[in-house]
């Protein structure tokens, strides 16, 4: 894996680390500089002193979504208090999954369940990373939507109770810099002052880039946000984000964090 | 075989009336109980715990009535709508060899999985945390056998989701005669996810 720090102009100083913006590919990168602004829980030491899942960390030991599972239920999680990650049931504890991500609550989506325990999908690299929990201490929800992106035909299409509720061509991440393939869930939804290309709203994902380890100063998270240039939708030119339409946008604001997100070719 | 037939015979002259369940048509329930029997050797659900709330309802070592089919004592049989278990602790069915030091199923918010500790049946492996719908066959003679699913989950038309941690049904000369749940519950989706409010902040990622 390449490690690449790419970083960008003051103006670009969020999620707008956005490759080449004139033309919208991932081929030459912005020049300038910004300060990435970590999340506080990232430097923060956890339960037992153990490392936090967070999209800045990353885990060994854990289980990997490796079921490729056809469909995830749309039950998802949220831990009342800091959770222990166990590599199984009963087994041994390598981590915790603190309350909050990126400032917002933390909700996960349950890939299988076995009495007493919930396994969950995690904000951690590498990707596709598992975990599972006890189930004392949690609040489970459920949530009707589901997200697909096929790179291949670049469109995300947004499903509710699973039918299809719209469907957009998106910008997706070059073939230098793919978007990552397999399960992963929307992590937060940020909304950010400062002008950026990528507009005020960022929608972050589980997962993150599969050949930058790290990119403007962040830890490569894959994110949903739009784009002012709208000739790029449609195209493979993003760093692994997915550049979406304004109404495409619109409509993933209103999905709960949790929600489980496709990528597939 | 000439030990399960007799045994159903037997038990066939003093059957126990199948339990009647709650009645709970069109209402949204979740439920849970630790052993039952349909056929020739009735046991009602022991013991059946609905609930339609979110509020809790629990019934805790309840022995299964005496009959000659199965036996075993209920930990635990929780319900809420949303969320059910069910804890079975030494577990036998006589007839099958099987026996088991605890089973049990849960069901949270729509999803659910069973586990089997300790597990004897006629020799199989079976793994502590089976699969969903995972069907083993144990032969009883030359008139039939028994189709055993381990972990069964049906989704139900009202959309609520019914785990049993062991169904058994007993096929002599191609008829079903038996069936026996052992740990099973009900529950429904859990509340609905909450649309997320933006935190204001910045992130960069990979454009």
């Amino acid at each position: 894996m390449r490690s690449t720090v790419l970083l960008c102009t003051a103006a670009l100083a969020v999620s707008g680390c956005a490759g080449n913006t004139a033309t919208g590919t991932a081929s030459s990168p912005p020049p300038a500089q910004t300060e990435a602004i970590p999340d506080p829980a990232a430097r923060r030491s956890s339960l037992n002193g153990l490392p936090e899942s967070t999209t800045f960390t990353k885990l060994n030991g854990l289980p990997t979504d490796s079921k490729q599972y056809k469909s995830l239920t749309g039950t998802v999680v949220r831990p009342l208090r800091a959770k222990a990650l166990h590599t199984r049931p009963e087994g041994p504890t390598v981590a915790v999954l603190p309350t909050t991500q990126l400032g917002g609550p933390t909700w996960v989506p349950v890939l299988e369940t076995v009495p007493g325990w919930q396994r969950v999908l995690l904000p951690s690299k590498p990707n596709h990373s598992t975990a599972w929990l006890s189930d004392e201490g949690l609040e489970t929800a459920h949530t009707p939507y589901a997200v697909r992106v096929r790179t291949g035909k670049r469109r995300l299409t947004l499903y509710k109770s699973g039918e299809p509720v719209g469907t957009w061509p998106v910008a997706v991440g070059a073939d230098g810099t793919p978007t990552p393939p397999g399960w992963t869930f929307v992590l937060a939804s940020m909304s950010q002052k400062a002008p950026s290309r990528t507009g005020p709203v960022v929608l972050p994902v589980g997962a993150h880039s599969a050949t930058l380890d790290t990119f403007g100063g962040g830890p490569g998270t894959v994110a949903f946000h739009g784009w002012p240039d709208q000739k790029v939708f449609g195209k493979a030119a993003s760093h692994g984000c997915v550049r979406v339409p304004e109404a495409a946008l619109k409509a993933l604001t209103l999905v709960p964090l949790g929600s489980p997100v496709l990528i597939t070719s | 075989m000439k030990t399960l037939t007799a045994v159903l015979a037997a038990a066939a002259l003093t059957a126990m009336p199948v339990a009647a369940h709650a009645k709970t048509k069109r209402m949204l329930y979740g439920s849970a109980y630790g052993l039952s029997a349909e056929g020739l050797i009735a046991v009602a659900p022991t013991p059946w715990v609905v609930s339609t709330t979110e509020d809790t309802v629990t019934k805790s070592l309840v022995t299964v009535p005496a009959n000659p089919l199965l036996r075993g004592t209920v930990n635990n049989a929780t319900a809420s709508l949303a969320r059910a278990s069910a804890s079975v602790v030494d577990v036998a069915v006589i007839a099958l060899g099987l026996q088991a030091s605890a089973i049990k199923a849960s069901c949270d918010g729509g999803v659910g999985g069973a586990s089997l500790a300790d597990v004897r049946l006629g020799g199989q492996q079976i793994p502590l945390y089976p699969p969903v719908n995972f069907a083993l066959n144990v032969p009883l003679g030359s008139l039939g056998g028994a189709e055993v699913t381990l972990n069964r989950q049906v989704r139900n038309r009202d959309g609520s989701l019914t785990v049993t941690a062991v169904h058994v049904n007993v096929v002599l000369a191609g008829a079903t005669t038996q069936s026996i749940d052992i740990a099973k519950v009900t529950c429904f989706r859990a509340q609905a996810a909450p649309a997320p409010d933006f935190v204001p902040g910045t992130l960069p990622v990979t454009g």
